[in-house]
């Protein structure tokens, strides 16, 4: 598998705090990155070395398995905390401005990118003017200037509302889908990013503790299928004769079904093709953010 | 490094402090020139008053420099220069000959909203030596006044990081600095004044003096000082 972003012991002091401790990040091309960890466990740090804006006190970083870090950044776009931009230029002129430093000469990627996020290419206001989800939408199309591959994005949904999430999280994968570009994205709202990664890495106190892919997290979390029916154990047969599923529970009138990794849909069907039906069914167990409270052993 | 400067030179025309410093700066040589013609109160030649343009500028330079340059620090948009692969060296090169060029419109409005006018006006007398030689010598003075006056700039400004103490700092200087030496002059039988900046090239653009090389000598070193200092502190500066 090609590899997009590799660390090796990176670490960053500030005076005698060691804000990043040997941290080994390995991003696979064509994947969605999810760094989780509390405020100021680092990742951000993480990520401004990464786009070069501080420098590591220790460790290496390779960008598209080329040691030339600065060839590799002519290939990555990032919003690093808050969106930046000339407030007395429109988003079109401030798409303009960074087509012109990037030495893009057909200008036809500004209205493709501006409606790519949602925005209005002909708008004239100014983009102090912006509201917060405006300015993340055309901070997401300035990092998309010169079509990069790797899209490094840091808590894009912050203080957005719900339609606001929904489209940045639409506009993500819209980009990994459409364009197969491998994204480095941090959020708080660990249930946003349960909905978009396909990868997680989790930091605490600077150290990256874990990380594991989207498919591990439903043995990591614990996670089970409920089934209420009359019939318990005849329909907990079937189950396992029909879809060969092995360690399946028969508690009271309930079926605990392992690991949640059968849709829930099929479990119904299965059923209902031998006329027993399920009052309820739902996925237990632990979401993502119990899982990083539980591992970062801290308190929900 | 072209292709950033071309963007640079694009944002900066744009700016809205450049539109208004320049108006600014038209409005105050204006008033001044329409003053001196009410009054006739001018006792030489008009072209003579042509020094004004790189004594006067000063400030308004430091205001527009530290502005275009600290106010990056302050909105976040010094960042996406260095995502962008570029190094720093070429960006701060990039930022500065951008920052001179677009500077070099202040010395040309106060020329024709004040020079001009008064050397229409009160003629062009005697320059004493060929038109092609002193306008190489003003057109070269008005560039290396500029370059350090931002340089200056820039330099408070890379320190500071913010557009607010930038403006401020150079306001102070360029304001305190010329009394403090003149007052050290009158009062201490010195003569530092000669020293400070605008002075160095007001005296480049006075036709009656020669040009004198240990001024000349203190405008490179401080160019090539100032220069060195920032991009290594560029180099060094996390952002």
């Amino acid at each position: 598998m090609e590899m997009v972003l590799e660390t090796k012991s990176l670490n960053k002091v500030y005076g005698r705090k060691k804000v990043v401790d040997d941290v080994n990040l390995n991003i696979e091309k064509g994947s969605i990155y999810g760094l989780i960890g509390k405020n100021g466990a680092g990742k951000t740090t993480i990520m401004r070395m990464i786009a070069g804006l501080a420098f590591p006190t220790g460790g290496d970083i390779r960008l598209f398995e080329n040691d030339n870090i600065n060839s590799g950044r002519k290939k990555i776009g990032c919003v690093i905390e808050n969106p930046a931009f000339y407030g007395n230029m429109t988003g079109y002129q401030n798409l303009l401005y960074y087509n012109k430093m990037m030495g893009v000469k057909d200008n036809s990627n500004i209205e493709e990118l501006i409606r790519l996020v949602g925005l209005d290419p002909y708008d004239k206001k100014k983009t102090k003017h912006y509201s917060l989800g405006m300015k993340q939408r055309l901070a997401i199309a300035v990092s998309l200037v010169g079509n990069p591959e790797f899209l490094i994005l840091d808590e894009p949904i912050n203080g957005l509302d719900p339609t606001g999430i929904k489209e940045i999280r639409d506009i993500i994968l819209k980009l990994k889908n459409e364009k197969n570009i491998t994204i480095l994205i941090s959020s708080h709202i660990l249930g946003e990013l349960e909905k978009i990664a396909t990868h997680y890495g989790m930091i605490n106190n600077g150290k990256l503790i874990q990380e594991f892919s989207a498919d591990k997290l439903d043995t990591l979390c614990r996670r089970y299928v409920e089934i209420k029916v009359d019939n318990t154990q005849e329909a907990a047969n079937i189950l396992a004769s029909e879809l060969n599923i092995e360690g399946i529970e028969v508690i009271d009138n309930e079926i605990i079904v392992p690991q949640g990794v059968y849709e829930e849909s099929l479990l119904n069907k299965t059923l209902a093709l031998k006329n027993i039906y399920a009052s309820t069914i739902t996925i237990k167990g632990q979401d993502l953010e119990d899982y990083f409270v539980e591992i970062s052993g801290g308190v929900k | 490094m072209g292709n950033f400067m071309k963007a640079e030179l694009y944002k900066l025309m744009k700016s809205k402090s450049l539109k208004v410093i320049a108006l600014l700066i038209a409005f105050l040589n204006i008033t001044s020139a329409t003053v001196i013609m009410v009054y006739d109160k001018i006792e030489y030649n008009g072209i003579q008053t042509i020094d004004s343009i790189v004594s006067d500028i000063f400030m308004y330079v430091g205001i527009f420099a530290a502005i275009v340059f600290a106010s990056d620090y302050n909105d976040g948009t010094a960042r996406q220069y260095i995502y962008r692969g570029m190094t720093r060296t070429s960006i701060y090169f990039g930022r500065l000959f951008s920052i001179i060029l677009v500077s070099l419109i202040f010395p040309v409005v106060s020329f024709v909203c004040y020079t001009l006018p008064l050397t229409i006006r009160y003629g062009y007398g005697d320059i004493g030596e060929s038109v092609a030689v002193y306008v190489a010598r003003i057109v070269i003075s008005v560039i290396a006044a500029v370059t350090t006056y931002v340089l200056f700039t820039l330099l408070i400004a890379i320190l500071t990081r913010s557009s607010g103490i930038s403006v401020a700092i150079v306001c102070v200087c360029t304001t305190m600095i010329p009394t403090i030496l003149a007052l050290a002059d009158l009062f201490k039988q010195t003569n530092y004044s000669q020293y400070w900046l605008s002075a160095m090239f007001s005296s480049f653009m006075d036709v009656a003096n020669k040009i004198e090389l240990k001024y000349v000598g203190i405008i490179a070193a401080l160019i090539v000082g100032l220069t060195t200092i920032e991009c290594v502190a560029y180099n060094k500066q996390e952002v």
